[in-house]
């Protein structure tokens, strides 16, 4: 649905192909290609997980144990997601057995009255952006519950589609929006108060 | 041009975060611009979250960047290959990423992830001794009589009580008796303990040979 058609000359597309054919030499046992999935995905992993963990080494234990994942089951990806989604959807599984392993997990409640929720003042949105600021955001997106920060993350930081979101957090495109409509609001919210 | 009910106002702002990351299909972008235009509300809330945007990718990409311990990059792939090469080792007949592994393959897998050292020994315990029952069933029916050294050179040797170590497989066990010489006349008992018997000349070499089996604990002779 939200999908943005690719070019061949886009570099995201071509590094895409590039992974597909990794991944294939990797159901051949190939390990050199391993290694270079390791090369062009690990910086990438390494930061949606410190995103999630806030903990350099679990970080980097997420590293690992996804694209040892990946290699084992390389033969299960369908083509039905770029490879980056599908490895990120990994990552993102790895990530959150961590934090419920640290019992840091926090969970959301969707079931949160969204319709009884006030429109904001005028001009709110426009205040908070002029006087925001980067540590004011990061403590705001501290709040959020897990699967509401890391939506958010996926659409701003990682610039996905709403399809790849759903695919990442194995669940409905409605359930995306719905979580990030609360993260929105929460982070609205939080960061008024943060800019009184 | 798209109407400014409350329900159009919020499937547009649901899409929100997808027109200012840019990566809307070109119908709904356009759809999404022209509720733009047509609202103030919506343009500061789409204004404040490409703000948010542009922050959290400066703050993620220097916080992501210097927390990296130098060198954990390489040291990471290693792991990586190295838990590789282990699996190699394991399964050598497993290839990564095929399929489906078979059954026997998925049951090992289980076991190996989920049974406790105890229930593996005592599952092996269950196989050897399944393995001494079925044998001996097994003599019985060909020859249609006893197996109690029937027909053997050792009708009429002494007997030996054997105790195996829990660990020793049905092969070691095999090995352990063959070796020695001697044949299964009962047991095991509920204390793992096997009756067997010896050619009438060869009792004390049996002993030795028995005792310096590794999968041997005990080894004593029957008093008449």
């Amino acid at each position: 649905m939200t999908d943005t058609a690719k070019t061949p000359a886009d570099p995201a597309a071509t590094l895409e192909a590039e992974l597909a054919v990794l991944l294939r030499r990797m159901v051949a046992g190939d390990e050199s290609a391993l290694t270079v999935l390791h090369a062009r995905l690990n910086r990438r992993i390494y930061a949606f997980a410190l995103r999630r963990l806030s903990d350099p080494d679990l970080a980097e234990e997420v590293v690992v144990e996804t694209l040892y994942e990946t290699w084992r089951h390389a033969g299960r990806f369908e083509g039905r997601s770029k490879v980056s989604t599908w490895v990120l959807g990994i990552a993102h599984h790895k990530a959150m057995d961590k934090l419920r392993a640290n019992g840091t997990r926090q969970y959301e409640d969707l079931g949160e009255e969204a319709e009884q929720i006030a429109d904001p003042a005028p001009d709110t949105y426009t205040r908070i952006a002029q006087r925001q600021q980067g540590e004011q955001i990061r403590a705001c997106m501290d709040t959020l519950p897990d699967e509401q920060r890391e939506a958010l993350l996926l659409v701003f930081y990682e610039d996905m589609t709403l399809g790849e979101v759903a695919v990442v957090q194995s669940c409905p495109e409605n359930t995306v929006k719905t979580r990030l409509f609360h993260a929105r609001r929460k982070m609205r919210e939080c960061l008024e108060r943060q800019t009184r | 041009m798209t109407e400014l009910s409350p329900d159009n106002l919020r499937r547009v702002r649901d899409l929100l975060p997808w027109y200012v990351n840019g990566t809307l299909a070109t119908e709904q972008h356009a759809e999404v611009e022209a509720m733009l235009a047509q609202s103030q509300d919506l343009r500061a809330e789409a204004e404040w979250l490409a703000a948010v945007r542009d922050q959290l990718k400066q703050k993620n990409d220097a916080q992501a960047d210097g927390q990296r311990e130098a060198g954990a990059e390489q040291a990471g792939l290693q792991t990586l290959l190295g838990l590789v090469r282990a699996e190699k080792k394991k399964q050598p007949a497993l290839m990564p990423g095929r399929a489906r592994p078979g059954f026997g393959e998925r049951l090992s897998q289980w076991l190996g992830g989920w049974m406790q050292p105890v229930f593996m020994v005592a599952a092996c315990l269950v196989v050897v001794q399944a393995v001494v029952i079925g044998t001996l069933l097994h003599r019985a029916g060909e020859n249609g009589i006893t197996p109690a050294g029937a027909g053997t050179s050792t009708a009429a040797g002494p007997l030996l009580q054997v105790v195996f170590h829990e660990t020793a497989t049905e092969a070691a066990l095999r090995a352990a008796l063959t070796g020695a010489g001697v044949e299964i006349v009962a047991g095991p008992g509920q204390l793992g303990v096997y009756t067997v018997r010896a050619a009438p000349d060869r009792a004390d070499a049996a002993m030795v040979a028995l005792r310096q089996n590794p999968a041997v604990e005990s080894v004593s002779r029957v008093v008449p």
